[in-house]
């Protein structure tokens, strides 16, 4: 733009604008308190996120009977897991032949099961 | 341009409210200055400015250095000013620069508030966009290319947006609304 443009001479003024000695002490005072509030946050997110695994651990944890087990490999636990929820009563009831079946793998495997 | 110092910046992303005084010494006329020209009034200017510098200490981590610090901090600058604008304003109150400075001479302090309010009529009749690039390439004197960064628009946007907004300038300038740069003419 031309010198003698009085646009710009104002602007040739706005170019020597300064920022207020009170801005900065105002910025740091906020900065400061800015500070605390970020590692308030940050705990509070790991906080957070700790429940949101255990919930999840929990939630997706083998449960007896509910995974698989090679009956070649472990026979007796696999029978046993299969059978198991049907042994508090809430199941299905189990098959007489197949209390009797228990009691037999028990009586055989005395120091696992006793 | 000066540009923030490699391990200056590395505390800021820290976090380090010291580095963040480091930026201010090195950017808060040109931060409060952009701010104040796009916003048009000095309290809004003094807010905007302060936010900006907070977002600095936020947001710093997420400058991955491929531009300039110096092109990232505008960016913020404008992007929060042209927000700023789009809300409806709360209570104004005094403006400084209104005020007559106790360091001029009654006459050069109305000149220059007179000055002040006639820059402000002009650039606010502006579009946001047009203002924006006027306030970067005249007042703050980027070039075309740290604009064309900071706006995110080609380089040939902002020369023809440039040319736009100069054109609107001189127009505005003999409209009725701008005497005053009759009587400096």
């Amino acid at each position: 733009m031309n010198r003698n443009d009085p646009i710009d001479v104002l602007l040739q003024q706005a170019r020597a604008h300064r920022a207020p000695v009170h801005l900065w002490p105002a910025i740091a005072a906020r900065a400061g308190a800015l500070r605390p509030r970020r590692w308030f946050q940050y705990a509070a997110a790991v906080l957070v996120g700790g429940f949101g695994y255990l919930l999840v651990a929990v939630a997706v944890r083998p449960r007896a009977g509910t995974h698989t087990i090679d009956p070649h490999a472990d026979p007796v636990t696999a029978i046993v897991a299969r059978t198991l929820p049907f042994l508090d009563g809430s199941g299905v009831e189990p098959m007489p032949d197949e209390q009797r079946l228990l009691r037999q793998l028990a009586a055989r495997s005395p120091r696992r099961w006793r | 341009m000066q540009d923030l110092p490699p391990d200056e910046l590395h505390a800021l992303q820290r976090g380090d409210v010291r580095a963040l005084a480091a930026v201010f010494r090195l950017y808060g006329d040109r931060v409060h200055r952009t701010c104040r020209n796009l916003l048009g009034q000095h309290a809004d200017a003094d807010d905007a400015a302060q936010e900006v510098f907070l977002r600095v200490l936020d947001k710093a981590h997420t400058y991955a250095g491929g531009a300039r610090f110096s092109t990232w901090l505008y960016r913020l600058t404008v992007n929060h000013c042209l927000n700023v604008r789009r809300r409806p304003r709360l209570a104004g109150g005094d403006d400084p620069d209104a005020l007559p400075s106790p360091l001029l001479s009654p006459v050069e302090a109305a000149e220059h508030t007179e000055a002040r309010s006639a820059l402000d009529r002009l650039l606010l009749r502006l579009s946001p966009d047009a203002r924006a690039i006027v306030v970067l390439r005249e007042i703050e004197q980027l070039s075309y290319g740290e604009i064309a960064a900071v706006l995110a628009i080609p380089v040939g946007t902002v020369m023809s947006r440039l040319a736009r907004a100069r054109d609107r300038l001189g127009e505005l300038a003999n409209d009725g609304s701008a005497a005053f740069l009759r009587n400096r003419a």
